[in-house]
């Protein structure tokens, strides 16, 4: 993303470009630092956490006792199963249903088109939370409450923005491609399996992998309408291990490392279509 | 049948048993919970009655008078005078990185890296930033000879410190979608304006902020939303609502309403009136900038 000079608003005169430098630095200081402090509060014991000062490095920085006993006392193992269960569940059918809805409203013309469409687009504008008293009647009233497919069910029809995605990609496909396999007999179940598909294939990937950094970061549903300790999840496992724990910094702090390291791993590796999914879902929409 | 007629009824049937499961989905949990939320908003329900006993607007009336509702939106303000600042500072950010400095790349990445963090353990990081005797902060306040500040506190400031919480979680959000709009823009105008003798002011003033007035509308607006319903951080660092129910945001304040009062229709009018409310401002504000266009 190199752009000509005349963009460079900011650069052209000295001192302000100085001024912007440093004001930069302090932004990044501030967004590292509270990390890096955990971090090192995490490879303490609790006598050296005690004794020495929070910005002190721990004297064995391989030290990962916290991180052991975190592991098993908080539940992560089986927080991360059911975190699991409820990504592959919701982000597979959402990706899938979110892709069979934007075939319909790119390839076809039907009554109600714009009805149909317009159905879709109005729930962004609910603000989610506002609504959540009664979803929680909803969920009751089907017997979801406490079970996993409350979290599932949710997060799969929460996938609305992610069909507007979908829609420009499809649009951006050859109608041609369609054409020549319906002439050849193709039904239209298969033109969307064996065409439209695999073209999607990098739209799929962006909202699969937003979506799943949602779900794994998502606090709320999890809390609300599976708050049973079978059930929890990463996110409501450290909450819960907060309240028992919660004052023992050098253990919290392993928590805390633990449970959002994946997302950063996955951010470090996969940045360019996070940035461009969360782009496209805001500005688009 | 001909084969025409046989196309038309693979067509239709593809249609709806495509669009079935997810306008089922859609009905069922985006449209008729909004229903169901007015219905129980003009009933007295404590969530397990089967029978629902109307009562017009007197869950309404009792929303609108409780004085601890003022408290609440008092603490609200401090959300959205963040958010305000958060906006603002994306839009900085934005602008800055958007040129040819050294280490943008990095730093982009960096400022945009809380966003896909855990929230709730970016609340506990927070947690330990604003414990009083062990923070960070206050000690390195204290080695330059200042007080430790008591962030967990009784006053308007501790809904602040929340509410900074998110900003450092978010602003690189809005870092990345103002980077959008301003790559939109043509350079050609900025040349133009250059030999015109514009000066920075001028093309930001000019040329930058009027380009991307959507990205800039898009963000007030998902700001607002965030804003008005944030909940996590007041509802883990303060399960209880707080000294003094001093950390209460509108939704932990309808959670509490509901989960431990039982008075779901007095949480439905809750949840009603933030819904218009939010509506009414998206609406205001997007009348606002229409009118500056004209």
């Amino acid at each position: 993303m190199s752009r000509s000079p005349a963009s460079n608003l900011t650069v052209e005169n000295r001192s302000f470009a100085v001024i912007n430098y440093l004001f930069l630095l302090a932004v990044l200081v501030a967004i590292i630092f509270p990390i890096l402090l955990v971090v090192i509060v995490s490879l303490k014991t609790m006598e050296e956490y005690q004794s020495t000062s929070v910005f002190q490095l721990p004297q064995d920085i391989l030290n990962f006792d916290n991180y052991r006993f975190v592991l098993e006392k908080a539940n992560f193992i089986l927080g991360a199963r059911n975190t699991l269960q409820l990504i592959v569940a919701s982000v597979s059918c959402s990706v899938l249903m979110g892709t069979m809805v934007a075939y319909i409203l790119g390839r076809f013309e039907f009554k109600m088109k714009k009805f149909v469409l317009l159905a879709f687009l109005v729930p962004t504008f609910i603000p989610y939370m506002t609504t959540a008293i009664a979803t929680f009647t909803v969920i009751k009233n089907l017997h979801l409450y406490n079970t996993i497919y409350a979290g599932i069910i949710l997060y799969m029809g929460a996938n609305i923005v992610g069909i507007y995605i979908f829609l420009q990609y499809i649009d951006n496909i050859p109608d041609a491609l369609d054409e020549s396999a319906r002439i050849d007999g193709a039904s239209y179940f298969r033109i969307y399996w064996s065409i439209i598909l695999p073209q999607m294939k990098s739209a799929i990937t962006t909202i699969a992998i937003i979506q799943t950094i949602g779900v794994y970061n998502d606090f709320f549903t999890p809390y609300l309408y599976m708050p049973k300790s079978s059930l929890r999840t990463i996110s409501t496992s450290l909450s819960g291990f907060a309240s028992d724990r919660g004052a023992d910094w050098p253990l919290m702090s392993a928590g805390i490392v633990l449970v959002a390291l994946p997302t950063l791993v996955v951010f470090l590796f996969l940045q360019r279509y996070i940035i461009s999914g969360i782009t496209e879902g805001s500005v688009k929409s | 049948m001909s084969a025409g007629k046989r196309m038309d009824l693979e067509k239709n049937i593809t249609i709806v048993s495509f669009l079935l499961v997810p306008f089922l989905l859609l009905l069922l949990f985006s449209y008729y919970p909004a229903v169901k939320l007015f219905q129980f908003s003009f009933a007295e329900w404590n969530g397990i009655d089967p029978q629902l006993k109307y009562v017009g607007f007197d869950n309404y009336a009792e929303v609108l008078s409780d004085p601890s509702m003022r408290q609440v939106a008092i603490h609200m303000i401090a959300y959205i005078l963040m958010m305000l600042v958060q906006v603002a500072l994306g839009l900085y950010l934005a602008i800055v990185l958007d040129g040819a400095i050294k280490g943008r790349k990095l730093f982009r990445a960096a400022i945009f890296m809380p966003y896909i963090l855990n929230t709730v353990a970016v609340v506990y990081i927070f947690n330990y930033l604003y414990s009083y005797e062990h923070s960070p902060i206050n000690a390195l306040l204290n080695v330059i000879g200042l007080d430790s500040i008591r962030f967990i506190n009784e006053g308007f400031s501790v809904n602040l410190y929340m509410a900074l919480i998110g900003m450092w979680q978010y602003v690189g959000f809005n870092m990345v979608i103002f980077l959008a709009g301003l790559q939109s823009i043509p350079q050609e105008q900025y040349e133009a304006a250059k030999i015109d003798g514009a000066n920075l002011y001028h093309k930001i003033r000019f040329i930058t902020l009027p380009s991307i007035k959507r990205t800039i509308s898009i963000s007030l607006m998902l700001g607002i939303n965030g804003a008005l319903q944030a909940y996590v951080q007041a509802l883990l660092i303060t399960p209880g609502g707080g000294p003094n129910f001093a950390t209460e945001t509108f939704i932990t304040k309808t959670l509490r309403v509901a989960q431990f009062y039982q008075k779901f229709g007095k949480a439905s009018a809750m949840g009603v009136l933030m819904f218009l409310f939010i509506i009414l401002i998206i609406v205001l504000q997007n009348r606002l900038l229409k009118e500056r266009t004209d």
